[in-house]
């Protein structure tokens, strides 16, 4: 006898009986419940008929093979059906072990849909994804005999989950000093549990587990430190703990990887996740900074992404989920390995087809009266407008060359509207509405979501990727940007600068909002895409290169809005590795530059900016900074043994391996920089640093270097604030400073 | 055309290059000779250029070209290329290549790059690389096949088999030497 239940999706595993395992939340009565699904599923292989003649002789037969068939399907990169031997398999484990098999056996086959993440195969099948509202028939055994959304991934206001949400942290960073408590904190209580010998902190935290039941731990070093740690003592104290909802199963471990992503080398430790709810670690959580929980909500929402992956992942994995889904519901085959390599070109073609965005430098210097336009998300409007997709011919400029939407812009389309949406109904609420924080989370996961998908046109393990679309792209870019800027030049504009998506103009006599509105009309209508005012500058100063100052550089800027806001382009204050009281220090100087209404105010605050680098100065050499605020966060990119120089970053890393612990490529290494030998020191060693250890001649070129980047663009060089810094004398007087700087 | 004869341009192997397989190993795969040869063979005739590790510059081409010829556009055209981003591509491309009778010298640069990626098993390197060099194997009895690749480098040292594999399966091999030892590494302290 089968009973309805109505409640939003959780959890999703696989189970070696039935195939899966689904956490809900009862939308009735807020019961967690697990229910149970059969999911029999299907891969695909090509290649030469013998081959596959043998493999159907291998597994016909096998207990867990449903049926094997010849079908006709696409392959995305190829122009015709693709002949394929379809294997319908009993269930998603059975699947992933069978394929295993037969990979080693039957290595040059090629395979379609064999490595598919169950939450995607699931949205595929029956539109449902993490934290979906949901209908279900269910029998008596707490199988799942049909299920039906009833809400999907696009909807603006979406009807969520009560979800319980437990925070444990320990009391102190692990990797600096020793751990005496935990802090617990949900929305009906908050506690200290003190790590007692005796353990009752972790009958405590059981007991919590057991009576909230929370549907996500929200954890600091929850990977890394707090989980192993509360499983060690668990085992050695003999006080059970049951992190997982799934009582039946232990943690699941992810291994730790390191990986290149952007240009960057990225370490990501390894990962506990749990069964049954949701284990984040905010130190290993790579966005939470910039849109929280909310935000990983909707990236999970939207890319079907488990919670606990969506939360770890890059918004690459994220896009290429989705891709993957479309392609699915397009009846395309997913490659397993991708194949395709570039089209052969002349090099000649190849000089006019790889380049990147296009740039103007900037005219450097101080500027007044600027406007900033920048295109919305300009490259996914590009992918979307030209219908840039590896399987559609590809346009030429922005004028599309095929009618029906490729897999990537249909991927991408509701998406870039959803954000648009959500950005239009913010703008809707009055200031401090209480909705507008969720949903401006929200709308960052989407824009991170959009941002990569440039890129993963153009990254080698793309499932849909290829290089070709990838410069057409680039490709549309240039031809907007020229565009517009035509289009600014008839209208009287002098382009300041451009970069891939961004313009700064100006005219005499245009310095309010509006005088900008009829250039961004005909912009909009020139390029068939939507740009922006960013703001207009009360003033703007582009930076030329540290190296030589008769280059400009692209992208390196500092500036104050008409509202008073400030923006910072390519600047120390900017960078991870900067301290933190450096940054400091460069920001206030920028805020007294800020408070110049025009040109003519800019002289009084350039003292005030003045006056704040030598009371930093002074509290610098007198030892009055505190080493915490002088930690540099450096990056190891390498194995240790691989690097024939040894820069700062490697030194302080060799000192954290000799004393046991581990430095892995990609990983942070915070450091001080320290008198004598050595001339690093390791922060996370725990070591005491006294002020008076520290390198202050390498933290006062630090801030001469941050603090002549605000001041260049008034005539200040940094040469002549170096030999002023450095001198003894008590006092630096800026018209001094100047003239010398001009002599 | 102009003659593009001068001699120090090509110091690895001697022109014309006959119909065997060349390795030339160096830090960065030797690049920058790599394109030099390029250029030197685009001055004379057509060449194929398979890139394996994104390093097929087509502006510093472009350069070294320059002074030799008046039409660098058809000097540029006459090299044909493609790139590939993982060991699954190169023998893909690898394959496409040698579907079709091949005239033209086939340059492969940086053939190791993928094939060090620890995302593959080391098996599945060495059977995808063992495909590559049959295929070169064929391509090199019909033309001049010069292969660069770089030394395995300490983080991949599991790996070094698919150096010893790629250099035992061709005819010449020419190693770029090791920086010779600093002068204060030459000289004894005198006391």
């Amino acid at each position: 006898m089968n009973h309805t239940f109505t409640g939003w999706l959780l959890d999703l595993y696989l189970n070696q009986q039935e195939g899966l395992s689904l956490w809900f939340i009862s939308a009735d009565d807020d019961s967690r419940v697990c229910f149970r699904q059969h999911f029999p599923l299907s891969f695909y292989v090509s290649g030469p008929n013998e081959n596959l003649r043998m493999l159907w002789k291998r597994i016909s037969g096998h207990p867990d093979v449903l049926s094997l068939s010849r079908q006709r399907k696409q392959d995305v990169f190829e122009d015709k059906l693709v002949d394929v031997m379809a294997i319908e398999m009993e269930s998603p484990a059975s699947q992933v072990k069978l394929f295993r098999d037969i990979e080693q056996v039957y290595p040059d086959l090629t395979y379609y849909d064999a490595d598919i993440a169950i939450s995607t195969r699931y949205m595929a099948r029956f539109g449902i994804f993490p934290l979906a509202l949901c209908q279900l028939q269910v029998d008596e055994n707490g199988v799942i005999q049909s299920i039906q959304p009833l809400n999907d991934r696009w909807e603006l206001l979406p009807e969520l989950p009560p979800l319980r949400v437990l925070q444990v942290s320990p009391d102190a960073d692990p990797n600096r000093g020793a751990v005496k408590s935990l802090l617990i904190h949900s929305d009906r209580f908050e506690m200290r549990l003190a790590l007692d010998p005796q353990g009752s902190y972790l009958q405590t935290l059981d007991q919590t587990l057991t009576d909230y039941n929370p549907d996500i731990l929200v954890t600091d070093w929850g990977d890394s430190w707090l989980i192993p740690f509360l499983i060690k003592q668990s085992e050695a104290k003999g006080i059970p703990l049951q992190l997982n909802r799934d009582t039946s199963r232990p943690v699941r471990w992810q291994k730790e990887t390191t990986y290149f992503s952007y240009g960057h080398i990225i370490y990501r430790p390894e990962e506990a996740h749990l069964y049954g709810r949701c284990h984040i670690d905010r130190k290993s959580a790579m966005m939470w900074s910039d849109y929280s929980l909310a935000g990983t909500l909707e990236m999970a929402r939207v890319t079907t992404l488990p919670i606990e992956k969506a939360a770890r992942v890059s918004p690459g994995q994220g896009i290429s989920a989705m891709q993957v889904i479309t392609g699915l519901e397009k009846d395309l085959l997913v490659p397993y390995q991708k194949r395709q390599f570039e089209e052969f070109k002349t090099g000649l073609q190849l000089i006019q087809s790889d380049r990147g965005g296009m740039v103007y430098q900037p005219i450097t210097g101080l500027h007044t009266d600027v406007a900033q336009i920048d295109f919305i998300s300009m490259y996914p409007a590009i992918i979307i407008l030209g219908n840039i997709s590896p399987e559609v011919p590809l346009p030429d400029g922005l004028t599309p060359a095929h009618e029906d939407l490729g897999v990537v812009p249909l991927t991408l389309k509701p998406l870039y509207e959803k954000r648009v949406a959500i950005k239009q109904k913010i703008r809707t609420y009055p200031q401090n509405h209480p909705m507008t924080d969720t949903l401006k989370e929200r709308a960052q996961a989407l824009k991170w979501l959009l941002v990569v998908c440039f890129g993963f046109l153009g990254y080698k393990n793309a499932r849909y990727g290829r290089i070709e679309a990838h410069e057409a792209v680039t490709k549309g870019g240039r031809e907007v940007l020229l565009r517009a800027k035509d289009v600014a030049e008839e209208e009287g504009f002098e382009v300041l600068h451009m970069y891939v998506d961004a313009l700064w103009v100006k005219k005499k006599g245009s310095n309010k909002p509006e005088h900008f509105t009829e250039l961004i009309k005909k912009i909009n209508h020139r390029t068939g895409l939507t740009i922006n005012l960013d703001g207009v500058y009360r003033w703007v100063a582009f930076l030329p290169s540290k190296v030589d100052p008769r280059i400009p550089v692209a992208n390196r800027y500092f500036g104050v809005f008409q509202s008073g806001e400030v923006k910072v382009r390519g600047l120390e204050a900017r960078r991870r590795d900067t301290p933190l009281w450096i940054a400091a220090v460069q920001k206030e100087m920028i805020r007294f530059l800020g408070q110049a209404r025009s040109k003519d105010e800019l002289e009084d605050c350039i003292q005030q900016a003045f006056n704040c680098y030598q009371q930093s100065l002074r509290a610098l050499k007198a030892g009055l900074v505190a080493p915490d605020e002088l930690v540099i966060n450096g990056k190891v990119s390498y194995a240790l043994e691989a690097y024939k120089a040894s820069t700062a970053s490697v030194r302080a890393a060799r000192q954290m391996q000799a004393a046991g612990m581990p430095v892995k490529p990609g990983m942070r290494v915070r450091f001080v920089y320290t008198k004598g030998e050595p001339d690093v020191t390791a922060w996370d060693l725990g070591k005491r640093v006294d002020p008076a250890d520290l390198d202050s001649a390498k933290y006062i070129e630090l801030l001469i270097r941050a603090a002549s980047s605000v001041l260049s663009p008034f005539g200040v060089s940094v040469d002549i604030l170096r030999e002023w810094s450095l001198s003894d004398a008590l006092q630096l007087h800026l018209p001094a400073v100047l003239a010398l700087s001009q002599g | 055309m102009m003659e593009y004869n001068r001699p120090d341009s090509l110091t690895l192997f001697e022109m014309p290059l006959p119909p065997k397989r060349f390795l030339a190993i160096g830090a960065h795969a030797l690049s920058e000779r790599m394109l030099q040869l390029i250029s030197a063979l685009a001055l004379r005739q057509h060449v194929t250029v398979l890139d394996c590790g994104n390093r097929s510059n087509m502006y510093a081409v472009a350069k070294l070209i320059r002074p030799y010829t008046p039409d660098p556009v058809s000097v540029m055209n006459n090299i044909r290329l493609s790139r590939a981003f993982t060991c699954y591509q190169v023998l893909a491309m690898i394959q496409a290549t040698a579907k079709y009778p091949l005239n033209e010298p086939l340059v492969l640069l940086d053939l190791l790059a993928t094939f060090l990626d620890e995302d593959v098993e080391l098996k599945d390197s060495q059977r995808l690389l063992t495909h590559s060099l049959n295929l070169l194997t064929q391509l090199s009895h019909q033309v001049p096949v010069v292969i660069s690749t770089r030394q395995i480098p300490v983080i991949a040292e599991n790996r070094i088999v698919l150096l010893e594999q790629l250099k035992a399966s061709v005819d010449i091999c020419w190693e770029e030497p090791l920086p010779l030892p600093t002068s204060q590494e030459l000289q004894l302290a005198l006391f």
